[in-house]
């Protein structure tokens, strides 16, 4: 039987690993695939969390540290988990009608991004201060600022070159 | 539109994730049950297939030197046969050290900076000790072992004969490295892996020279 408080803690902190899956993969099986090879390796490190750092630290390095090196995957081997869809279904970026065209935009934004870039917006966009994207990425503050800004710059021009092609 | 409208379209599909069911506990135990398809488990099998190797070549040698398989009679005959063990002993060590250091389970808890420089580390390691145990196979084996045989062929054929034997032989594998590495087949970094696996190495690379930069 599982640890309960690990049961406890992937369901509590879904929202991190679905949004980096979201993030790193466009197909829908490599992100179940990306989602439960997180979910894997933060059962192995399981045993060395002991509550030093917050618990959603803990989980954006573990899920970010994945992602990142995930690189080969989705573009020369095929997905080889058998998890069935019923089982958990990541919810699509941009299935929401509401806010379908800014999901959408915003996606296609991201997916232009590099693996370390996609980390650090993905730290923005879940308004983590600088301080903290500088902790969990293992660079200085000023250093976290920086690429930021850099991003900013870079997924607008993205975003308003993609809004001139819409017109 | 900027990139605040964007963050209001993020944090709506952040609720969005909020409202979706539990992820039952058998779903859960199955994942954890599933190999791992990771860069650090794949560079993890590389080490055991190095582990075994290493480990049958240093039984290997340790037979053939206690059994006097070639029938040595001086002890400096044996240098050559000592030295290969000596060194499949080292790399099995060292694998066995470096395994054991990716096999810490607080690795993926490290910041992305540090565990891309160790997930590098632990790339170029064993390939670098892969190249050196190459070389050295190909130096013992097709000059130091060979000249083993000397001391033996000279006790029972005149000499010019009994040197023909054993340079010939040396001169042939000197003139087909020489043309293998003038053809370029002995550069270092294709020895270093296949091309998956040195593409993987120089995009890691990259990564982590983009979050030092």
């Amino acid at each position: 039987m599982m640890d309960k408080v690990f049961i406890e803690m992937i369901n509590e902190h879904r929202g991190i690993i679905y949004k980096v899956c979201q993030l790193y993969c466009q197909d829908r099986e490599y992100q179940k695939d990306l989602f439960q090879e997180i979910v894997l390796q933060l059962w192995k490190s399981f045993p060395s969390f002991r509550n030093e750092a917050k618990r959603s630290t803990w989980m954006y390095r573990i899920a970010l540290n994945t992602a990142i090196t995930s690189f080969r995957k989705e573009k020369k081997i095929p997905p080889q988990r058998t998890i069935s869809s019923a089982e958990f279904e990541i919810p699509d970026l941009g299935s929401n009608p509401d806010d379908h065209e800014h999901m959408g935009l915003l996606k296609r934004a991201i997916e232009r991004l590099s693996q370390i870039e996609k980390a650090i917006i993905l730290l923005y966009l879940e308004e983590k201060s600088y301080q903290e994207i500088g902790e969990i990425m293992g660079i200085t503050k000023t250093n976290a600022g920086v690429k930021i800004n850099r991003i900013k710059i870079k997924l607008e021009g993205i975003i308003k070159t993609a809004e001139n092609e819409l017109r | 539109m900027n990139l605040d409208e964007l963050k209001g379209a993020w944090n709506a599909y952040g609720d969005r994730v909020k409202t979706t069911a539990d992820i039952e506990e058998g779903a859960i135990a199955n994942m954890v049950r599933e190999k791992s398809g990771s860069v650090v488990s794949r560079i993890q099998k590389s080490y055991i297939y190095g582990i075994c190797m290493a480990g049958f070549y240093a039984l290997c040698f340790v037979a053939l030197i206690l059994g006097n398989a070639f029938d040595y009679t001086y002890f400096l005959q044996f240098i050559p046969l000592l030295l290969m063990l000596t060194c499949f002993i080292v790399v099995l060590v060292l694998l066995l050290y470096a395994r054991a250091g990716l096999k810490r389970t607080d690795l993926y808890l490290q910041s992305p900076q540090i565990y891309l420089d160790e997930v590098i580390k632990a790339y170029c390691k064993p390939q670098r000790l892969l190249f050196s145990l190459v070389v050295l196979i190909f130096v013992s084996s097709s000059i130091l072992i060979p000249l083993t045989f000397l001391p033996r062929k000279l006790e029972h054929e005149d000499v010019w004969h009994s040197l023909a034997q054993v340079f010939l032989p040396l001169v042939i594998i000197a003139a087909v490295y020489l043309a293998a590495k003038r053809m370029g087949y002995l550069n270092k970094k294709q020895w270093y892996g296949f091309k998956t696996n040195l593409e993987e190495l120089n995009e890691l690379k990259r990564l982590a020279s983009e979050l030092k930069d």
